[in-house]
């Protein structure tokens, strides 16, 4: 059970806040509504400690790539919703290339 | 309750409500949800230096912003104009400068700095940063001795005006304010350019002309962003206040008015000694580590999905290996990532 947790960390190593800048490339979403979206549309695969999300999102709100509002939600409770900025918009894109490119070169070496 | 933790909750009621929308009972939902949320103490603890950092900008900023405007507080009071019939100007307003630097060596210790010296990055290079001072304003020296001969009626008053009145001004604005700035994180031109403002905002007059004010928020705004760079270059407070001290000496010791002078005459030395002490400290010191270093630094604290890459950067910051080298490593990285891309 232990290796199984670590190996999961070890997958995530890098990936938090190119996920995070993925998930809000469509819609802005709270911190909850972006571990669903992590969680579903890598079938699952990922999972992460949730609470890890709240440190990257502060960190990337006071860099500027993200900006947060908050609005009730369907159930009527208000929540801190995050959208990208243009400057998130720009670091996905720099992001997503550094890993593909980082991918490829693994795959490279693994082939 | 603060919107941290509303924001924290948030997520472990909707993280149990899912459970329990899925068939577990109340309670093994909520202990579930705080399972799979993480240790909420521990988050709670990497977000609230945020908070407290938002609350001790704004002291800084008011304690900045009372200082300026001491002197308008102080002129409500009747002893305050009897020292001045009474005195020479600088004796009341020398009162006035320990009042400012009480106030900001006070907010120094109430936000929990006990080496205040170190607080202020007043040290022991004094005597280098006049020389740098002296060399500097040399255009100016050469320049206005060509010019016009001397005339000191009062050498306590140039005393005042040269070295002691920027003395106080260096403290307040650059070694208070803006280094406490520094220190919470905030990047150098935000820093900057709050200091600025309240400064320009503290010295508008009643009744003045629009243009006077936007004058005022240039002059103060280039001057200042000056005075905080050298400081962020030289790491020292003395090397701004050397600057600062022997412009306004030459000014005063030559009795330098601008329109005596013609105005332009005096604007191209002050400009050349401005220039002069952009080269030097260029040549001379090197840029602190990057904005992004800094983040990097951060995400230590931070969270557990950082670039492998950066992390070990992260690592080594902790190690205290010189920024310099640091910058290297990223360059690398950078470089090496360009190469991947290409």
């Amino acid at each position: 059970m232990r290796g199984k947790k670590s190996e999961e960390v070890a997958l995530l190593q890098g990936t938090l806040d190119l996920l995070v800048l993925r998930s809000l490339d469509l819609e802005p979403l709270h911190g909850y509504g972006i571990a669903r979206w992590i969680a579903s549309a890598s079938g699952d695969a990922l999972r992460i400690e949730e609470g890890s999300l709240y440190p990257a999102l502060h960190r990337m709100e006071d860099a500027g790539w993200l900006s947060a509002e908050w609005k009730p939600t369907d159930t009527g409770r208000r929540a801190k919703f995050y959208r990208l900025t243009r400057a998130g918009r720009r670091a996905l894109g720099n992001e997503s290339s550094v890993w593909r490119a980082f991918v490829a070169a693994v795959e490279k070496v693994m082939s | 309750v603060s919107k941290i933790d509303d924001e924290l909750q948030f997520h472990l009621d909707m993280l149990a409500r899912e459970l329990i929308a899925k068939g577990m009972d109340p309670e093994a939902a909520r202990s579930e949800a705080l399972r799979r949320f993480g240790d909420v103490d521990v988050i709670r603890g990497i977000l609230a230096p945020n908070r407290t950092a938002r609350r001790r900008s704004i002291v800084i900023l008011a304690v900045l912003g009372l200082s300026m405007v001491m002197q308008r507080i102080l002129w409500t009071l009747g002893f305050y104009h009897a020292l001045y019939k009474a005195f020479p100007f600088y004796v009341p307003e020398t009162l006035k400068n320990l009042l400012e630097i009480g106030v900001c060596l006070a907010a120094l210790l109430a936000l929990g700095e006990r080496r205040l010296g170190r607080a202020l990055a007043v040290d022991r290079t004094w005597p280098r940063a006049l020389a740098f001072g002296v060399v500097c304003t040399l255009p100016m020296l050469v320049g206005f001795a060509l010019a016009r001969g001397s005339n000191v009626k009062d050498g306590l008053a140039v005393v005042y005006l040269a070295f002691w009145s920027p003395f106080i001004e260096e403290v307040v604005t650059r070694g208070f304010a803006f280094l406490s700035l520094r220190r919470l994180g905030w990047p150098l031109w935000p820093a900057v350019t709050a200091c600025a403002m309240v400064t320009g905002l503290a010295h508008i007059e009643k009744g003045q002309s629009a243009a006077a004010i936007l004058g005022l928020f240039a002059f103060t705004g280039i001057g200042g962003a000056m005075f905080c760079w050298l400081l962020e270059r030289w790491g020292s407070l003395w090397f701004p206040w050397a600057l600062h001290a022997l412009m306004n000496f030459w000014w005063e010791v030559f009795n330098v008015a601008p329109t005596a002078l013609g105005g332009w005459y005096a604007f191209v030395l002050q400009n050349a000694s401005v220039l002069l002490a952009i080269l030097i400290t260029l040549k001379l010191t090197k840029a602190r580590p990057s904005r992004a270093l800094q983040l990097l630094a951060d995400d230590r604290l931070g969270d557990r999905g950082e670039l492998h890459v950066r992390r070990s950067l992260v690592d080594l910051a902790h190690l205290r290996i010189a920024p310099v080298f640091l910058d290297g490593v990223l360059l690398r990285v950078a470089v090496a990532s360009k190469q991947l891309n290409g």
